[in-house]
């Protein structure tokens, strides 16, 4: 105004000067557009926002007529925590109605009302006895939800059950039946909206109406679920009193089908009991800390002639974890149906063997200390826990749960590093469960044979032993001839023994001392050359020739032969009597004496190094020269070594097995738990480790690259030089006698008092790492012919068919999140945050662009017959592209991290974060065949067994749930994973599951028992995507460790295969003792 | 100790008729904190919870989290005040509650962006943008957390005018399309069945009306805030 006035009205203008109230006038008009002006485009936002906190309560007047669109508002029935009811009329059926007009401040955002408005279809859609129909639901004329549906004309339950079934007055079991009755069409109902994808929770009596003739109906489906209030007393509204723990605290567990099980399960106590199971009144803190952390109180202890079975369904329902209680309403309602048809029900109360399994798995790798208190306390349990069910059971039963304990706890032993128990304790299950290991290892399709094959795999996963085998005689020396690539060992008779690297045992020499002889043989470190020295007498023999080279020949029993040379030309004899210091050598040939060396007690061995025979001798730590080295043919000492005094312990140890590389540069040996690595560049500054054992052996494998050691404990490490990072660390289970590593064959051989080992030598080397660029790969497929294609966070994708170098094309402008062959190889599928699906020729060549501009994509896959690929994406839409026919976009509710075709291509599952909701599509119409509830989490990943009965399902639960394809049922589920599920595969056998996850294990599970196999280490981190390769001998995973991990199995198989023979030669060696009741082997604590 | 005798009155937030004191009236933040005190107070609650819900959306989406996260953000947050006020840890001696919310959004957007940053996966998470550069100074935060009040502030002040008894259906309407959507005087007025003159009249009466509400609220957040 005032422009106008300032501008081409100079008379108004002036008038405004003068004239007060003009003046006030334009300055109030001033300040609106000033107010305008700073609000700007905030006004339109708020405009629509319509963020109205308060329009609910007082003595309203009821609303204009019209205000509700379709109905006429007659009286207000009652107000609750969610709005105002009225009684109405629909005006165009005259028929009444119910109206619940919603606070008006619900629905604040798009996404909520879109939500409310998809759950009340579902629920709308409702035809139930025992659910009040939804009629309609909008907006009235100012803006608030509303809500219509049948009007019922009845009493809350709790006030029906108080008026027609009292506590006094009426026979206890007629009443818990009659109530039971009640309460099974409740949970009947519940379960049916359950299946439909709407949740309650607000259960409570007020919800629930029973009519003049008993007929409950339930309230308020899909109103509760959509009204997402903000602070925990706003999700329950009013009644925290019958609210799940885990409505108060989502440490506690996320809100699903079980919630409202908990309600149903306190509804039913409170009719049975007319009290609350704890105090519920008090302040709002006090009564969330009822809920969570106060056992009810039972119900037989307030009406002391409930019927025990009634008890307990009430208190499984009421448990305070959710995963204790019925998985569902439905499950709930049938254990209900059981009990008034007379049938045993399917609830148990908690047991002790329950409680300590839990303690056990929460202490999952302990100290071995904790470990066997613990593993006492389960034993004992478990054993406490069979002994009860025998009286129930048969033997087999017993039988079948004592195997199950067994290998349960041999995993755990396995896991904690008792490693030797653990192992005889899998293998006398396996022998138990008449497991093959012929073809179908690990695959052969029965439950006890399988499980005891895969604990067995991965045991080795861990313990990569080869083979084992039982010396006939105490080993001396164990080695490894890199020419035939055998293992040899010399024993205590004289006698070399040989094996091949897969455990066949190869030949062995006759005994070079008889059984009742008292004589030593002392053999070369090639295993070639032997000395015998008997009382009085010595031989030196080549083995090889089976020749005599010298003797039988007398000989001073004073003079002990320590070592023999690799050359068969000479023979040491080291003293360390205080009285004799001196090393001696002899010619092996004429046994003359040909050298003999002063210097004080000291030991030493023969070495060849560069191809050159040399002796090392070495003394204690008082010694001025720890490590002498001395060549032939004069033996003067050619260079010496001093333990340099930082190193050099106060006390005197002995300086043991001095060893040097083969190519001399480098000399390591042990000082009791330390290992001392010298280099010739610089000898007074040598690296050493201290140790937790003390170090009994120490041998270079051929390249000199790795140092193996063996400890008194029994542990062999297996070390790279010269920075000595352990490679292998290997728990042997007796103290090392001998070792011998040889990095070429990939092998170490230990020798210990009672038998010879083969490890492979290496850090899992079942597992190949394919290196990929820096970053986190999310999905990993393989081709039927062995192809391999991968897809990282950088939009990359990798491609590596057989040996041809590794293809990298940049395919995706955002992380690829899904990639896959398609069933002939012909083409590779990928999907990518970037809203694009491609098809690439395996040759890394774009073949087509499906569709560009979509949402994030997640998931994307072929069916069988390649005539339909699906995607998933994170908007919640489902899009199927085939041939001849239009895109097809099925929306859920939720997004869609996976999808999967079932084998026929006919249905395709559809995983969703709807609660853990997963729906199974018709792949043609997109028409909802099954909706399969029960993880109650986002479900990430989902699976058809290759015979198309089985879909596998998984999530952030940490639960595998197993479903009938058919009808949707579930059946099995696993429990007890560590970790929430990303990936999961089956293998073409259809016998196991592989399943990933937010850790470094590939967990194998058998889908059919329901029952959790093994746990294989692969990765450092996370894991993203598995898949297996047709044969099913080689299992791909994919994750944040940017690389590609290849697990062998066949490698595996090798090791169960390689071991079986000492195992079985053990049990036919004990077959006069039946193994205890324990199963166990050798351990006496378990006896 | 319940017994057989009678089922206890249970703790019930029902609303009922009487109660609806807070109906209409201009909390100021220091009463609805006072009311969040009973926890019978379910009026309270839902006025915190309508007063800093859309606050805390708006200031999770300036620091460009997506829509659903940022209403999942807001939801954490309020829950988590809920569960520090209860327990006693937020106390008025102690600071502003909006710089108790603002720490509490702060807090939880960088465990967000930690946690996704970690474990980027096509499961359900979006890429959270990185916190302003010096990880959002206090000042910084504290602005945008002002921004997003005044909206919230306007936002609740048009829903009151529109609330106002005795408003004829024309006047919002007519308020609604010459000020917010900016049709020309004449039109409106054709629309509305009144002539160019109301349509100026209303616009700068309802403004006024607009402003002292506004005013009014703002004073009710600042107190205590």
């Amino acid at each position: 105004m005032y422009a106008v006035a300032g501008g081409a009205y100079p008379a108004i203008a002036a008038h405004v000067e003068m004239c007060a109230g003009c003046r006030a006038a334009a300055e109030e008009i001033r300040e609106n557009h000033q107010f305008l002006g700073s609000a700007g485009r905030a006004l339109a936002t708020a405009f629509d926002a319509r963020l109205d906190w308060s329009t609910v309560g007082g003595s309203h007047p009821l609303p204009a007529d019209g205000t509700v669109p379709g109905y006429k508002l007659v009286g207000e029935i009652g107000r609750g925590g969610q709005g105002v009811v009225y009684k109405a009329f629909q005006s165009d059926t005259n028929r009444p109605a119910a109206v619940k007009m919603l606070l008006a401040g619900a629905f604040a955002s798009g996404r909520q009302r879109r939500r409310f408005k998809r759950e009340i279809e579902i629920a709308a859609g409702f035809r139930h006895p025992a659910i009040v129909t939804v009629f309609d639901a909008g907006a009235t004329t100012d803006g608030r939800r509303f809500v219509a549906m049948e009007y019922v004309s009845g009493v809350p339950l709790d006030r029906f059950v108080r008026q027609r079934w009292p506590l006094e007055g009426t026979a206890p079991r007629e009443r818990t039946r009659r109530i039971l009755m009640l309460i099974h069409e409740i949970a009947d109902a519940v379960g049916y909206a359950h299946a439909s994808g709407v949740l309650h929770r607000d259960l409570k009596p007020s919800n629930i109406l029973v009519d003049a003739d008993g007929k409950p109906r339930v309230l308020d489906f899909g109103l509760a679920r959509s009204i997402e209030g903000v602070t925990m007393t706003n999700e329950f509204a009013g009644t925290p009193a019958f609210a799940a723990p885990e409505q108060f605290s989502e440490e506690l567990g996320s809100i699903g089908p079980r919630t409202d099980v908990y309600a149903l399960g306190l509804i039913l106590y409170v009719a049975l009991t007319q009290a609350h199971p704890y105090p519920c009144d008090g302040a709002f803190a006090e009564v969330s800390r009822q809920v969570i952390a106060t056992e009810p109180l039972p119900p037989s202890r307030l009406v002391p002639r409930l019927p025990s079975d009634a008890e307990t369904i009430v208190l499984k329902a009421l448990a305070k974890d959710a995963s204790r209680r019925y998985a569902s309403a439905a499950a709930f309602a049938a254990d209900i149906e059981d009990y008034l048809n007379g049938n045993p029900i399917s609830a148990r109360r908690d047991s002790a063997v329950y409680v300590l399994r839990r303690l056990a798995f929460k202490h999952r790798v302990p100290s071995l200390a904790m470990l066997l208190v613990a593993l006492t306390v389960v034993s004992a349990a478990i054993g406490l826990a069979i002994l009860a069910r025998d009286l129930d059971h048969s033997r087999r039963d017993a039988e079948a749960a004592l195997s199950a304990g067994n290998i349960q706890r041999a995993r755990l032993m396995g896991a904690a590093g008792d490693v030797e128990n653990a192992e005889s304790i899998l293998w006398t299950e396996a022998m138990r469960s008449g497991m093959s290991t012929g073809e179908s290892l690990c695959f052969a399709g029965r439950f006890d044979a399988d499980r005891s094959a895969w604990s067995l795999m991965e045991f080795y996963s861990r313990v990569p032993r080869r083979f084992r085998a039982r010396s006939e005689a105490i080993p001396v020396v164990a080695g490894v001839d890199p020419v035939n690539a055998n293992v040899w060992v010399f024993d205590g008779r004289g006698s070399r023994t040989t094996w091949s690297l897969d455990g066949r045992r190869l030949s062995r020499t006759p005994d070079l001392i008889a059984s009742t002889g008292k004589s030593t043989p002392v053999v070369s470190s090639n295993g070639r050359f032997a000395a015998v020295v008997s009382s009085d007498s010595i031989t030196v023999h080549d083995l090889d020739s089976g020749r005599v080279i010298s003797g039988p020949a007398a000989w001073p029993k004073s003079v002990s032969i320590n070592d023999v040379s690799p050359d068969g030309r000479f023979l040491l004899s080291t003293t360390a009597r205080s009285d004799d210091s001196m090393v001696r050598i002899f010619d092996a040939g004429t046994l003359e004496m040909v050298a003999q060396l002063p210097g004080g007690p000291r030991s030493g061995r023969f070495q060849v190094v560069e191809d050159r025979l040399q002796l090392l001798l070495s003394g204690d730590t008082r010694s001025e020269v720890g490590v002498s080295l001395c060549e032939p043919p004069d033996w003067k000492s050619l260079s010496e070594l001093a333990l340099p005094t930082a190193i050099r312990p106060p006390v005197a140890y002995s300086l043991r097995s001095p060893t040097r590389s083969p190519n001399g540069h480098l000399l390591a040996l042990a000082i009791e738990e330390n290992l001392a690595l010298f280099s010739d560049d610089d000898p007074r500054s040598p690296r050493v480790l201290d140790g937790r054992s003390v170090i009994n052996r120490l041998c270079f494998d051929e390249s000199g690259n790795l140092l193996a050691t063996g400890l008194d404990d029994g542990t062999v490490i297996v070390r790279r030089v010269p920075g000595l990072s352990p490679v292998l660390s290997v728990p042997n289970g007796s103290s090392t006698v001998s070792l011998a590593a040889h990095s070429g064959l990939g092998v170490i051989a230990v020798a210990d008092a009672q038998r010879i080992t083969v490890y492979e030598c290496a850090d899992r080397p079942w597992l190949e790492r394919l290196e990929s660029l820096p970053t986190t790969n999310q999905a990993v497929a393989c081709s039927q012919d062995g192809r391999i294609a991968w897809g990282d966070d950088l939009g990359n994708l990798h491609i590596r068919n057989g040996v041809e170098p590794q293809r990298v094309v940049a395919a995706h402008a955002g992380a690829i999140t899904s990639v896959e062959f398609a069933p002939d190889g012909s083409e590779i599928l990928t999907a990518s945050h970037d809203g694009c699906i491609h098809v690439w020729l395996p040759d890394g060549v774009l073949a087509r662009t499906v569709a560009t501009g979509l949402p994030e994509l997640w998931s994307a896959r072929y069916s069988a017959d390649r005539t339909t690929i699906a995607v998933g994406d994170r908007a919640g839409k489902v899009h199927l592209y085939a041939r001849e026919r239009p895109e097809q976009v099925v929306e859920l509710l939720g997004r869609v991290p996976m999808v999967a075709f079932t084998p026929d291509g006919r249905s395709l599952v559809c995983c969703t974060t709807n609660w853990g909701g997963v729906i199974v599509l018709d792949a043609a119409s997109g028409d909802v065949r099954h909706r399969l509830q029960g993880h109650g989490k986002t479900v990430r990943a989902a699976a058809c067994s290759p015979d198309g009965t089985l879909i596998v399902t998984g999530g952030d639960d940490r639960r595998v749930r197993v479903w009938s394809a058919e009808s949707g049922a579930l059946l099995k589920t696993i429990e007890g994973l560590p970790w929430g599920v990303f990936d999961l595969k089956f293998h073409p056998s259809g016998n196991v599951l592989f399943v990933v996850g937010r850790g470094p294990e590939v967990v194998v599970v058998d889908p059919h028992a329901g029952v959790e196999l093994a746990a294989l280490k692969v990765h450092e981190r996370s894991i993203f995507s598995i898949a297996i390769s047709a044969d099913g001998n080689r299992v791909f995973t994919s994750g944040q460790d940017h690389w590609i991990g290849i697990i062998d199995l066949d490698r595996l198989r090798s090791y169960i295969r390689g071991n079986e023979p000492f195992w079985r030669s053990q049990r036919g060696e004990n077959s006069g003792r039946v193994p205890d009741a324990a199963g166990v082997g050798t351990n006496p604590q378990f006896r | 100790m319940n017994t057989a005798s009678g089922l206890k009155s249970c703790y019930r937030l029902e609303l009922r008729a009487g109660s609806w004191e807070w109906e209409m009236q201009t909390r100021t933040t220091t009463q609805l904190i006072e009311g969040l005190r009973d926890p019978a107070n379910n009026e309270a609650w839902a006025g915190f919870e309508a007063r800093y819900r859309a606050v805390l959306i708006g200031f999770a989406r300036r620091l460009d989290f997506s829509a659903d996260d940022a209403e999942e953000l807001a939801q954490h947050a309020l829950a988590e005040f809920a569960i520090s006020y209860r327990n006693g840890r937020y106390e008025r001696g102690r600071g502003r509650l909006s710089s108790w919310l603002i720490g509490i959004a702060r807090n939880l957007a960088s465990d967000i962006r930690r946690r996704r940053r970690g474990e980027h996966r096509a499961g359900g998470e979006s890429l959270i943008a990185e916190l302003p550069a010096g990880d959002a100074e206090d000042e910084h935060l504290s602005r945008v957390w002002a921004k997003e009040r005044d909206a919230a502030i306007l936002a609740e002040a048009m829903g009151r005018l529109r609330q106002s008894a005795r408003m004829e259906e024309h006047t919002m309407r007519a308020f609604e399309l010459f000020v917010v959507r900016g049709m020309p005087a004449p039109a409106v007025a054709a629309e509305c069945g009144i002539d160019v003159d109301s349509v100026y009249v209303i616009k700068n009466r309802l403004i006024k009306r607009l402003r002292e509400i506004v005013r009014e609220l703002t004073s009710a957040y600042d107190e205590g805030e």
